[in-house]
């Protein structure tokens, strides 16, 4: 979902696809940056992602892209978090 | 003569992966990302050398067993561990939110309810934020 989520508004690599993460979470995510790797892979098998490669500085990048049904996962699992979220707060503040 | 620590990292990774068809295109990744790191951290002042050994720091272990299986096969331990915590969050929430209520009226009663709250919610924040990354994908 976050992965998904960073890359709505432009594509990225990897490696900004972590910074990004970084920056939007204020560093509340701290997982060994490798881990996004299999999880990109998997977004792309799920039809979720779109990739390409191409050439930066002399090594290949390989830049992924969110498509159509990646946009419309999105919005059913913000959908689900928002909802699941609200249902914790609120059984919280009524047992509290 | 001595290669430079991503080099070592990488050649490892090759190694392991020789018989994976996907190896090419995740070791180029891998690279892209390591550089890309040590570049950055570099920018910010590290030796290129502690820049490199950072980045790898950062990265992680190499996923030895092939891709596929780097985290595939521990996200549910994952998911299983942040459930837990949640549930145990919970509880603590709601016992340690019941235990003043019967202990007496000589606790501070006159402190209203939002900055009561306030410390919870953001505690709740942070381990909802904690189940997210279980979401990453």
């Amino acid at each position: 979902m976050l992965l998904l989520a960073v890359l709505q508004s432009e594509p990225g690599h990897g490696y900004a696809v972590i910074q990004r993460l970084a920056e939007a979470s204020g560093g509340a995510f701290d997982l060994p940056e490798g881990t996004i790797y299999p999880a990109l892979h998997r977004l792309e098998r799920q039809g979720r992602l779109a990739s390409r490669e191409v050439e930066f500085e002399g090594r290949r990048r390989r830049v992924y892209e969110i498509t159509a049904a990646g946009r419309q996962a999105l919005v059913q699992h913000v959908d689900e978090w928002r909802s699941f979220s609200v249902g914790i707060g609120r059984t919280l503040e009524a047992a509290g | 003569m001595s290669i430079d620590p991503i080099e070592a990292y990488l050649r490892k990774l090759r190694r392991h992966w020789r018989a994976r068809r996907r190896r090419g295109r995740l070791a180029a990744e891998v690279e892209d990302h390591l550089h890309s790191a040590a570049q950055d951290l570099e920018a910010r002042g590290l030796p290129p050398d502690e820049a490199m050994r950072e980045a790898i720091a950062r990265f992680g272990d190499p996923p030895l067993d092939g891709a596929s299986r780097w985290t595939g096969g521990k996200a549910w331990i994952v998911a299983a561990v942040a459930a837990l915590v949640a549930i145990a969050a919970a509880v603590a929430f709601v016992s340690s939110s019941q235990a003043p209520s019967t202990s007496g009226s000589s606790a501070p009663q006159h402190i209203p309810r939002e900055q009561q709250e306030a410390p919870r919610l953001k505690h709740l924040d942070e381990f909802a934020r904690a189940i997210a990354t279980c979401h990453v994908a």
